[in-house]
């Protein structure tokens, strides 16, 4: 099955041992990764990526793909305030990816949204990290027992569902990052 | 792992490669963005040529998407053949239209290697 996945940790430390874990099980052919990338989200409540050492934007606000990812990762309504994201200037991004974050967060808590099919409770509270990633595998344990080792709870939400909230699913891979990389924030 | 398998997941890192080296361009001044992006079409092109042997004997679904990787690579490919006399701003129009196809091409490869993977569970 193809699953977008957020894994979310309590140190970009943490978080960067998971981004090499799951390419490691790539490379045993545990699973398959399409793509993959570090995000953080500061005591501000705004969310970056890490990117390579080597590329000169350093920590970069997070990118209209990777922001709509989170979104959808958070349910329906996270996917629509994702839709805003993306529609958004590159200024409002990190902010309102943030907001994305906190808005399905508090539409779990409320439950005032009985609509919705689905909700995966996907949170990142303030200075937590996530691994985000596209990946395929046909069961969970490889990496529900790797990132459980080094402190990581794993959310999911399947492609298939992403498609049928109307999001174009090539629209996230172009955010992240094809192979393993050393993740860099400034 | 079969030969041809080998070749599906040796030609991934390939593009992951030339992927790598296309960002790598994008921060180089006109002469060295110029010979990379001309180094990079020749080399997409060879890889595109690869993946369609190294389509021979895999199942119908691996087949499509290495089909469209290498469609892909093509692509990339025929953006880097007009850059001869381009300025600064077209090479790094090109470099960046080549890094999207390249990234791509990754895309369908990895969903070949998946396909492949799952087939044997």
């Amino acid at each position: 099955m193809d699953n977008y996945i957020a894994i979310v940790f309590d140190t970009d430390k943490e978080a960067f041992s998971g981004l090499h874990a799951l390419w490691n099980l790539d490379d045993s052919g545990d699973i398959t990764v399409h793509g993959a990338a570090v995000v953080h989200r500061d005591q501000l409540g705004t969310i970056q990526v890490a990117t390579k050492q080597t590329n000169p934007g350093l920590r970069t606000a997070v990118g209209v793909g990777i922001g709509a990812l989170l979104g959808a990762l958070a349910g329906p309504i996270g996917a629509a305030a994702g839709a805003t994201v993306a529609a958004g200037t590159a200024a409002g991004i990190g902010a309102a990816a943030g907001g994305v974050v906190g808005l399905a967060a508090d539409a779990v808590k409320s439950d005032e949204h009985e609509q919705a099919a689905y909700e995966s409770g996907f949170v990142l509270s303030p200075g937590q990290s996530a691994v985000v990633a596209e990946v395929s595998e046909d069961w969970t344990t490889p990496i529900d027992t790797t990132m459980s080792r080094l402190g990581g709870v794993v959310f999911r939400r399947s492609k298939g569902d992403l498609n049928s909230d109307a999001f174009d699913g090539d629209f996230y891979a172009d955010s992240l990052y094809p192979y393993d990389y050393d993740p860099y924030f400034a | 792992m079969s030969t041809n398998n080998d070749a599906i997941e040796k030609a991934r890192t390939d593009v992951q490669n030339l992927h790598k080296q296309l960002e790598a361009s994008a921060a180089k001044n006109q002469a060295a963005l110029r010979t990379d992006v001309q180094n990079a079409g020749m080399q997409a092109q060879k890889l595109a040529d690869a993946l369609r042997t190294a389509g021979e004997g895999q199942h119908a679904e691996a087949q499509r998407h290495l089909k469209d990787a290498a469609a892909r690579l093509d692509e990339a490919a025929k953006h880097a053949r007009d850059v001869a006399g381009a300025g600064e701003t077209q090479l790094k129009e090109t470099n960046q239209a080549m890094l999207s196809k390249a990234r791509d091409a990754v895309q369908k490869l990895s969903e070949a290697i998946a396909s492949r993977r799952t087939a044997k569970v």
